[in-house]
């Protein structure tokens, strides 16, 4: 199973970029990376239709402080996701980050739009109801 | 009500050819004691001022110079020896008053001089044979200041020093000056007395030793009197401070529980802050794990794959094991011989077997176990509760928002309250008694030594009277001596009880009405009046400040306090006319001081301009206002104006 490679780069669009801002800033995730990892998950949890991104500009350069279960289950969901599509699996963690970053751009996308005119500790809850309700 | 004014007739003065201003009384209204004469600058307010005062005082108001420009202008073109006069109708209860009061022009070539004539009074229609003491029993000449005023001018009350003429009228006010009279009278007439007696013995030199004496101890008891005043004085600065300390620490005292309380509630504060912190950072750190619950379906999935994995790796390893060897014997496990053919069969599949069993080492068995491992404990995950840390957190910070309302309720409560101050106060009030006890007990050493010298005087006297009595003459004069000092001592007893007594009734009704009057009802605790009537302003902490340190709003604020409240404490109150009195003040002291007019219990009559009322001012006065004139040009001309 190819893994994430936590001292690679990690990059977004500029649109998902301000958004990871925005939460950042209202200090709904303590880092803008969380937020980023967070939309990827929910956007696999859904089975999104994803499609490659362009425009990408580097996020964040190092993100070894991520949790190393976060790195596992998303490495995880991205072996099961290309079995369950009968996709060949990534051939290396290039591969697996390219994947990573497409649901996480889908999923920020489908948050922005379920958060507006949200505040913080609404969208908190919110969390808590997609995890725990599934909603 | 006091005096009041019902009608004023003015002929030829000034700008007025004929005009009469009537002050209806007859619907006697209490609650409507205020007249307004409306007037732009320049159309005659100051004109009507004037003529009162000269109708009144003559030209110990208004002097001979500006009396003859005080023709009306129009008038004397036609007429060079024209007559003017102005005509006042009082009413005091059931008496009415007529003053009147004439004056010719006489030119003589270039020269043109005034024939001022005496006013005449008429008391309900019969004419009084004093005019002069008629109007200074109405309106003291002396007084006149307190009765008319110029706006402007008023704050010349507030001054740290009075004139002595200031001095002088509230005297006059107060009815010192026939007590200070009488004293000066009876004075004269004692030392008359003495210096008589003292003749009639001239030989006799015990006498004069005796007479010597008393007058040295009579120098010496009016000193001693006159430091029991400072003394009373000071005793009393010295109490109203020691209440007012007093009343300090108490409210201190019960703001110290508070004080108290927030220093606890800090406290707690302090530690709910560190325990929000706490929380907030648990909330941060299930969020960052938040992706983990959302995956745990594939994560599942990949873990059953990877276990799969492994057996199926244990058993191919177990099959290559039997291939061998199958290989290395010759029989089948059925027991039958293998030929050739099915060995290289067998063979092959070894082969295809090893080349697995190849590719599954390169993969590291080792790691792939680990991943294995993770995975399996990773789909087990259970600890992800995010609700309950956002509960927590939102509880922490609940109770830390109540916590720092009830504290910014309690510094609002205790504001301007320190430590420093609370532990000092009592302190401040034991010293604030300890001064005035030394007071009080200062007054009682200047009470003894005056009763000493009293009784050494009377000592004295008894002697001298017992030496004078040896002949008829002095000890007939020694009788009237005697009596002369009995009478001396009441009037002096008199007139300090009537000044202290006047002063604390101006104190209380000039601080009644400052309180209204001025912008800092917070701060100022009342008008303290001093030895020589100057006016301080008292603070909430005891201070005394004076007047001169404060804003011309404030000055001119205690100034009408100290007028209205004279004319308060008179046993007279009389009419009150300002001249334009508002226009130059702030709005709050002007509303402040318009509003005190209606309790003013007084007729007060204001000439004034619109600068003085403004509209909305006008309208919350109305329902006190008796009457509102206006001043008006007559036919655009600037030398005739009525009064409509």
């Amino acid at each position: 199973m190819q893994r994430l490679d936590p001292n690679a780069s990690i990059s977004t669009t500029q649109e998902a970029k301000q958004y990871l801002e925005f939460l950042k800033d209202k200090k709904v995730f303590p880092y803008m990376i969380d937020a980023y990892f967070f939309a990827a998950a929910y956007a696999m949890n859904r089975d999104v239709e994803v499609e490659p991104v362009s425009g990408l500009k580097t996020l964040a350069q190092n993100i070894s402080f991520v949790d190393s279960d976060v790195f596992l289950a998303l490495d995880a969901a991205v072996k099961a996701i290309c079995k369950r599509k009968g996709k060949p699996e990534p051939k290396d963690n290039k591969e697996v980050a390219n994947i990573v970053i497409q649901y996480a751009e889908a999923g920020l996308k489908l948050l922005k739009a379920r958060w507006e005119g949200k505040i913080k500790s609404q969208i908190q809850n919110d969390i808590c109801k997609i995890i725990v309700n599934n909603e | 009500m006091g005096l009041q004014l019902e009608k004023m007739t003015l002929h030829n003065w000034k700008c007025y050819q004929d005009q009469t201003i009537e002050f209806d009384l007859s619907f006697q209204d209490e609650t409507k004691n205020v007249w307004i004469i409306f007037g732009q600058n320049g159309f005659g307010k100051t004109s009507i001022l004037e003529a009162l005062q000269w109708c009144l005082y003559g030209t110990g108001a208004v002097n001979k110079e500006a009396l003859r420009k005080a023709f009306n202008d129009v008038a004397v073109s036609d007429n060079p020896t024209l007559e003017m006069s102005v005509q006042l109708t009082f009413k005091r209860g059931e008496d009415s008053f007529l003053v009147s009061r004439s004056a010719q022009r006489k030119p003589r070539g270039k020269l043109v001089t005034v024939d001022d004539r005496e006013a005449t009074v008429y008391r309900n229609g019969r004419e009084c044979q004093d005019p002069r003491e008629w109007i200074e029993v109405l309106l003291p000449k002396m007084s006149r200041e307190f009765f008319f005023f110029d706006g402007v001018d008023i704050q010349r009350y507030a001054q740290q020093t009075h004139t002595v003429e200031t001095k002088n009228a509230i005297e006059r006010i107060l009815g010192i000056p026939e007590l200070k009279n009488l004293r000066d009278d009876t004075e004269r007439a004692l030392k008359d007395l003495q210096k008589q007696l003292s003749d009639a013995e001239q030989t006799n030199e015990e006498l004069q030793r005796v007479v010597t004496e008393l007058e040295t101890v009579e120098v010496g008891t009016e000193t001693q009197r006159e430091q029991l005043g400072r003394a009373k004085e000071n005793l009393r600065s010295a109490q109203t401070i020691y209440e007012d300390t007093k009343q300090r620490a108490e409210q201190l005292e019960g703001l110290r529980e508070k004080l108290d309380e927030l220093r606890r509630l800090e406290g707690d504060r302090d530690r709910l802050r560190e325990r929000l912190d706490r929380a907030e950072q648990q909330v941060e750190e299930t969020l960052r794990k938040a992706p983990i619950p959302l995956l745990l379906g594939f994560v599942k999935e990949v873990a059953n794959e990877l276990q799969g994995q492994t057996v199926t790796t244990a058993k191919l390893f177990g099959s290559v094991q039997q291939l061998q060897k199958l290989l290395n014997s010759d029989r089948c496990v059925c027991g039958r011989c293998l030929d050739e053919e099915a060995k290289r069969y067998i063979q092959q599949d070894l082969e295809q077997l090893q080349r697995v069993k190849e590719n599954s080492s390169r993969y590291g068995a080792l790691e792939q176990d680990e991943l294995r491992d993770r995975l399996s404990a990773l789909s087990r995950y259970d600890q992800w509760n995010l609700e309950e840390k956002l509960l927590d957190r939102d509880q922490h910070r609940d109770d830390l928002d109540e916590i720092e309302q009830r504290i910014s309720r309690l510094k609002r409560e205790t504001h301007g309250i320190n430590e420093e101050e609370a532990r000092d106060i009592w302190r401040k009030v034991a010293e604030a008694e300890r001064q005035r006890d030394d007071y009080q007990n200062k007054i009682g050493q200047f009470q003894r030594a005056i009763d000493q010298s009293l009784q050494r005087e009377d000592e004295l006297r008894r002697k001298m009277e017992t030496l004078a009595g040896k002949h008829k003459e002095t000890a007939t004069l020694a009788y009237q001596v005697r009596l002369a000092r009995g009478l001396l001592e009441a009037t002096k007893e008199l007139i300090d009880w009537r000044i202290e007594d006047a002063k604390a009734t101006i104190e209380e009704k000039t601080s009644e009405v400052h309180r209204r009057v001025t912008n800092k009802p917070d701060e100022y605790n009342g008008v303290v009046l001093k030895e020589n009537y100057t006016l301080g302003v008292r603070t909430v902490t005891g201070e005394v400040l004076n007047p001169e340190t404060l804003s011309a709003g404030e000055k001119e604020a205690l100034a009408f306090a100290f007028i209205t409240g004279l004319n308060l404490a008179s046993e007279t109150s009389a009419l009150l006319v300002m001249d334009t009195p508002f226009g130059h003040l702030d709005k709050t002291h002007q509303r402040n001081l318009v509003k005190a007019l209606p309790d003013i219990d007084s007729q007060v009559i204001v000439l004034a301009t619109d600068r003085d009322f403004p509209d909305p001012l006008l309208n919350e006065l109305m329902p006190n206002v008796a009457g509102v004139r206006h001043i008006e040009r007559v036919g655009g001309s600037e030398r005739l104006s009525e009064v409509t």
